[in-house]
């Protein structure tokens, strides 16, 4: 018994040490699909639940939700997230509170709103970027997150 | 299907509403897209891994900080999904043909690779006749040829049961006789069924644990199983000739001794739907009697022994003559006469 009582603290103590990095901000990203569900009323409600079946074409919700555990307020806050790797931006979907939306289309060196994204092709003709385009997504919170507040930004990609 | 998606911490305050706007029902488009367009790019490999970690940045004071999500990985589940297609709806076919071949298309519309177990059935309700199948009945088209070739293997179920990648397409032929006696206009149909040999059954069913990479799989639209038809269609080529003779003896008589001459004439008759193509008369000389040079005749019109412009010519070596009446219609009617001498 001893032995177990003190590897329990050590792994709690690892874990938090990899869960709760440095500074006053905590994280968390949450991959969900949207699901029909019915109510006891018969109504039809849909909701995000744990991804279940991924599949080609198939829409996944990332909501990232951010909150000042410090503190002093966090100034220029700025959430950036990669389009995930076989999945295409939906066109329309990225949504946060307080936040203005930036798009990048050249793997993260760039950022800007969608109407003023470009890409170069191939050939060395530049045209408008498009959603399959984008290879980030960055929300610019307008407003300092003070302590103990929580904001969250959320998009939708499809799967190739 | 999600793994191992632990947040860092769950927040304090309940922030995150639980609904968002339109985009449920893309089950079904994807499942539909799969099905219905067998040769669509089938995307993501089942079992790929897909992970996002945002990033955020910020100020506190004077110090920048940067921090890190979670990365929640997903892996992409694997679709069970087959189409069948007929190369071709409607194959002519004549009574008693042989070894008459129908090429299938079997694609698989999944996204990952599938064995495929292949069933021939010939006898299809509302056939008008059964075609009879070769055993074996299937060969595999593995050398890309449109048309069944000797490189074709035979399939055996359960032997050489074909395996697709994504999206990848077979030709299977059908190698069928038709029966004798079936009557101008009939069809029968020939059904070729292509079933997923990992699962198949309703649409949407999930077989857990069952996908690549640790995902599952998900029947798609066809059901993991398909089938497609092609129709023989008896194409009415039906000629009928009727041959009569008349003897005359060198006595004027009409006994058949030796110095009579018998006059042929062969009544030719096309019928059935489609007219008949390169239509060919000929008639052995009968033994122990000769050739009476230049008596050949077409519809009461003399035609040369030479095998030459003419549509008519004696072949000595077997002797025999010949008529080419090339294309004729359904209705058409001729006469070819000739005489012989008996010996």
């Amino acid at each position: 018994m001893k032995k177990f009582i003190a590897v329990i603290p050590l792994l709690l103590a690892s874990f938090v040490a990899s869960a709760a990095p440095q500074g006053s901000i905590l994280v968390k990203t949450v991959a969900e699909q949207e699901q029909t569900v019915t109510a006891a009323d018969g109504t039809r409600h849909t909701v995000l639940a744990p991804a279940k079946a991924v599949l080609p074409g198939h829409a996944v919700v990332y909501t990232v939700t951010f909150e000042n555990v410090g503190h002093e307020a966090a100034r220029d806050v700025v959430v950036t997230n990669p389009v995930p790797e076989h999945t295409n931006y939906q066109s329309g979907s990225a949504f946060g509170p307080g936040t203005e939306l930036l798009f990048s289309a050249d793997g993260g060196r760039s950022f800007a709103p969608p109407d003023a994204l470009e890409v170069r092709g191939a050939d060395g003709s530049v045209r408008a970027a498009g959603p399959e385009d984008y290879t980030h997504i960055r929300f610019v919170l307008k407003n300092a997150l003070t302590p103990g507040a929580v904001a969250f930004a959320r998009y939708r990609t499809i799967v190739k | 299907m999600l793994e191992g998606d632990c947040g860092q911490r769950a927040a304090r305050a309940g922030g995150v509403p639980p609904r968002v706007g339109t985009g449920h029902g893309l089950l079904l488009a994807a499942l539909a897209l799969a099905g219905a367009a067998p040769s669509l790019a089938v995307g993501t490999a089942a079992g790929t891994v897909i992970r996002s970690a945002a990033e955020v940045t910020g100020v506190i004071g004077t110090q920048t900080v940067s921090v890190h999500s979670n990365a929640p990985s997903l892996v992409v589940d694997q679709l069970i999904d087959v189409a069948v297609g007929a190369m071709q709806a409607t194959l002519p076919v004549q009574p008693a043909d042989t070894s008459r071949s129908l090429a299938f298309r079997v694609v698989n519309g999944g996204n990952a690779p599938e064995t495929l177990r292949l069933q021939l059935t010939t006898a299809v309700p509302g056939n008008g006749f059964d075609a009879l199948a070769h055993a074996p009945a299937l060969y595999l088209g593995t050398d890309g040829a449109a048309t069944l070739t000797g490189n074709d293997p035979p399939y055996a179920p359960g032997g050489n049961d074909p395996v697709l990648a994504p999206g990848a397409g077979l030709l299977v032929f059908a190698v069928v006789d038709v029966p004798g006696g079936v009557a101008d206009g009939a069809q029968g149909k020939v059904e070729l069924a292509a079933r997923v040999l990992q699962a198949s059954g309703a649409p949407g069913t999930v077989v857990p644990g069952s996908g690549g990479g640790g995902g599952e799989a998900i029947i798609g639209l066809t059901g993991g199983a398909a089938r497609a038809d092609a129709d023989l269609l008896v194409s009415g080529v039906d000629v009928t000739l009727l041959k009569s003779a008349t003897v005359v003896d060198p006595d004027g008589g009409h006994v058949a001794q030796s110095g009579a001459r018998i006059d042929y004439d062969i009544a030719v008759q096309v019928s059935g739907r489609n007219g008949v193509h390169g239509l060919v008369v000929s008639d052995a000389i009968p033994a122990a009697t000769r050739y009476v040079p230049a008596s050949l005749q077409l519809d009461g019109i003399a035609l040369s022994d030479a095998a030459d412009a003419d549509a008519g010519a004696f072949l000595p070596t077997p002797a025999q003559i010949q008529v080419s009446l090339g294309d004729q219609p359904a209705g058409a009617t001729h006469h070819v006469r000739f005489a012989v001498l008996i010996n």
